[in-house]
């Protein structure tokens, strides 16, 4: 009991730093789900579009990204009472993925890095136990998960899409939660285990990469039993709304509960500051390289540059693997169609012939594929350079979260200068931009290789032409920095402006002129790269406008006063 | 009785040896300095005592009883303020000088010693941590180190961030408590401070103890020196150790 001692107490205390943070987190995650199920009633009017729906599902890739097709065994059983079974096939793993992001954070933010900013010997100094703050973080994330399922379950009873039962919403809502607290044990394993913060929640997240990885595989492959080895696998293993099995739950929470002994064992017995893998010991002198702006920026940027390489491939790929099958998928879904084929004429006519002259398929089928492989691409293309320009926006935008943290004095009171230090973060920005950009192309060539829909000189171009793109935001942002790093998060408008009338723009059929006025609309798109009809100029305008704005800020950032 | 009594301590990490045999005693009622250059072991032997880092061999004792096995017990006992102070950036100076003394007494904190030794390190309360200066982070630490009713004070370069004048009432709130008869380990690098307030030196270096004794006896015995060159000829490399340097 001494191991607790001031459980309570220090419960109460995290309570008080959560109250902000956590409901923020809560309300998200309910309201994200309660939207898309209210879409969700919208979305299949009747029984045909609701097998449509199915059809998409049932395919391998599809089954890969969002989990396994359960209920009716013939597509053709599939009816307006199913909508809940639906949602749950589509959702649930997104759910589980934001209540695991939230998991992760939740409880490093609790153990490991207050740990290494020395708050926890504060607290050991004083008569608690050596599990008080494990146990209380713990406590805390088991509640949060179970306040959060029960306030899912019952919105979903609210809004009662067709086919809600009680059993399944709360089944449903229980995988969440069950999958969430899993990595909060995991998280608080991953804790012990290293003496960073960092190391901690990257390798907690690379477990839950590594996870759903393993479980997508089972469902394309049809190989059950590594949903098993999977939390992600097993949680999706409910089945709700339709078997409503609570096995998977119970397994999830006794493996949760072994990884949580574990964890506490350890703590109990190793010093504090420790981890079980000690810090390597690092370098006696600095290299040749990080001695300059340019090595110093890259050595602050290096793990979120090699992070989204990543990212980037496995995006790629993910959507290349998915374009073989693109003739169903428009077929089947309203959703692709409006994208795929909404405002392309020519394309429209195509299919609509192919339709009414089934003898023609032999000679056009192909050339309709590749027409729809080629929008999809675009379409592609246009996320892609929006993800990049996440990072993009961040490294950019690295002087001045260090300028927050007071480490910008140190630099400057040097014989280094402002625009030196600034065109380093550009420079990693603007390389690394279009390093993305190669590697989401990349992806997308390794998965098509198969399918042959793509040829490599015009994906790498395209995803060139989005340079421009990335520069513009780039010089936004350093203007923002100069002249009103106040503001700075204006930035964050402008890319929301971009990807909501970009990404949605066809599907709610939006005015053209609004996705027009990003930096990602004017660009030629592959398809205009396929068929070799690039429009020069617009690449230049950017490339000019963006130059403006990047030496405006960088001058306007060698006059302004370094805030300490 | 003792307060603190160490003997043969030795702590490893990994292959590196960071405390090699320091044997430390703290009677009741003394206050004493723990010198060393940095990197000597100092925070190392004060975590040891604090029982977050266990012993490689040798013991640990506070009050007679193990400081790892009955660390919690311990604690109520004691006020611990470590030299760089982290606290939670979104919550008051006030609310975590609460929660401190919560923890430490289970209970109801005592209002009137919170309010008093706010008053005397002159300290906004009603500040985010966020807000505060290194100095300011270390008031709260001291506030409720000294609100709290402890036998033993354990302090890590506490004055590090503080100013002359708070460094002033830093000393008096020592001297006050010295009298209620209360032990005081404190780890300092100020001679000043060391000189006005210890009764007792011990110092340490590369994860040895080099020299210890009563303030006044090694005064005496260099005297004509100054105690800042006696320090320094401690620290040394080449002087510490050699008792023929007492000259
Ligand atoms: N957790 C640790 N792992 C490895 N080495 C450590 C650790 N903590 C302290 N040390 C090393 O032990 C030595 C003593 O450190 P410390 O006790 O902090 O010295 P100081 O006397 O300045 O307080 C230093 O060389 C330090 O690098
Ligand atoms: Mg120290």
């Amino acid at each position: 009991m001494t191991q607790v001692k001031g459980f309570c107490l220090y419960s109460k205390f995290i309570f008080r730093r959560e109250r902000i943070t956590s409901l923020i987190w809560t309300m998200s995650i309910i309201l994200f789900n309660t939207v898309v199920a209210a879409a969700f009633m919208q979305l299949f009017p009747d029984d045909v579009s609701m097998r449509q729906m199915v059809e998409t599902l049932s395919m391998p890739a599809m089954q890969a990204i969002v989990g396994p097709i359960y209920g009716p065994s013939v597509n053709m059983l599939y009816a307006s009472e199913h909508v809940a079974m639906v949602f749950a096939q589509e959702m649930l793993v997104f759910m589980m993925l934001a209540s695991v992001i939230m998991n992760i954070f939740l409880i490093n933010r609790h153990t490991r890095a207050d740990e290494e900013l020395g708050r926890i010997e504060m607290i050991r100094s004083l008569p608690a136990g050596r599990l008080t703050v494990s146990v209380s973080a713990l406590v805390f994330a088991f509640g949060l998960n179970i306040f959060i399922s029960v306030l899912t379950a019952l919105a979903m009873l609210l809004i009662n899409i067709a086919g809600t039962t009680v059993a399944g919403a709360f089944i449903y809502s229980f995988a969440i939660g069950a999958v969430g607290f899993l990595f909060a044990c995991i998280t608080l394993l991953t804790a012990q285990v290293f003496q960073n913060a960092r190391s901690a929640s990257a390798w907690a997240f690379a477990l839950l990469g590594i996870f759903y990885g393993v479980r997508a595989y089972a469902d394309m492959s049809g190989e059950i039993i590594f949903n098993y080895i999977s939390p992600l696998g097993l949680g999706l293993h409910v089945h709700a709304f339709h078997a409503n099995r609570i096995m998977p739950l119970i397994i999830l929470f006794i493996q949760g509960l072994i990884l949580a002994f574990i964890s506490l064992v350890i703590c109990a017995k190793r010093d504090l500051g420790e981890g079980v893998i000690p810090a390597k010991k690092g370098r006696r002198n600095a290299s040749v390289f990080l001695k300059s702006p340019l090595g110093l920026a890259w050595r602050l940027s290096k793990g979120s540059v090699i992070a989204w390489v990543i990212t980037m491939l496995a995006l790629g790929a993910t959507y290349g693997a998915v374009i073989g099958d693109i003739g169903g998928f428009v077929e089947t879904n309203e959703m692709f169609n409006q994208l795929i084929v909404g405002g392309d004429e020519e394309l429209a006519a195509l299919l609509e012939y192919l339709a009414e002259n089934p003898e023609a398929a032999e000679a056009f089928a192909e050339e309709a594929n590749k027409k729809m492989a080629d929008n999809f691409i675009a379409f592609i293309y246009l996320i892609t350079a929006l993800l990049a320009t996440v990072p993009v926006i961040t490294i950019s935008g690295k002087i001045n979260a260090e300028e927050k943290r007071g480490r910008l004095e140190g630099i400057f009171a040097r014989s280094v200068s402002r625009p030196a230090m600034f065109c380093s973060y550009l420079l990693i920005a603007i390389v690394g931009g279009a390093l993305f950009m190669i590697c989401g192309a990349l992806g997308i060539y390794a998965g098509t290789a198969s399918s042959g829909l793509a040829e490599a000189g015009d994906l790498i171009s395209a995803s060139l032409t989005y340079i421009p793109s990335l520069l513009v935001m780039t010089g936004i942002n350093v203007l923002l920095i100069g002249l009103a790093p106040k503001i700075k998060a204006l930035i964050w408008a402008v890319f929301a402006y971009s990807f909501i009338t970009v990404y949605f723009g066809k599907l709610l059929d939006l005015p053209e002129i609004l996705p027009k006025m990003t930096p990602y609309g004017v660009i030629p798109q592959y398809t205009d790269i396929v068929s070799r009809n690039i429009d020069i100029k617009s690449i230049i305008i950017l490339t000019a406008i963006s130059a403006v704005l990047t030496v405006s800020g960088v001058l306007a950032f060698m006059r302004r006063d370094i805030k300490q | 009785m003792k307060v603190i009594e160490i003997k043969e301590l030795v702590k490893k990490f990994g292959r590196f040896t960071a405390l090699d045999g320091v044997n430390l005693n703290l009677d009741g009622g003394e206050v004493l300095a723990f010198m060393g250059p940095n990197g000597a072991g100092k925070t190392t032997t004060i975590r040891a005592l604090l029982g977050i880092i266990r012993a490689t061999s040798g013991s640990v004792e506070m009050f007679g009883e193990d400081a790892w096995a009955n660390a919690v017990k311990l604690h109520r006992r004691i006020s611990f303020v470590p030299g760089d102070v982290n606290l939670w950036s979104n919550l008051t100076g006030g609310e975590v000088i609460d929660l401190f003394m919560a923890m430490r007494k289970g209970g109801k904190p005592d209002r009137k010693r919170r309010e008093e030794y706010i008053q005397r390190f002159e300290l906004d309360p009603s500040k985010k941590c966020r807000t505060y200066s290194k100095g300011n982070r270390q008031k709260v630490a001291l506030v409720s180190a000294f609100a709290s009713d402890a036998d033993l004070f354990i302090l890590d370069e506490p004055t590090s961030g503080l100013d002359p004048l708070m460094e002033n009432i830093f000393h008096d709130c020592i001297r006050e408590q010295k009298k209620d008869g209360k032990s005081v380990l404190l780890s300092s690098h100020i001679m000043s401070e060391v000189e006005k307030l210890a009764d007792k030196i011990i110092i340490i270096r590369e994860g040895k103890i080099v020299e210890s004794g009563v303030m006044s006896e090694i005064l005496e015995k260099f005297n004509g020196r100054t105690l800042e060159e006696f320090f320094l000829s401690k620290y040394n490399k080449n002087g510490g150790g050699d008792k023929n340097d007492a000259g």
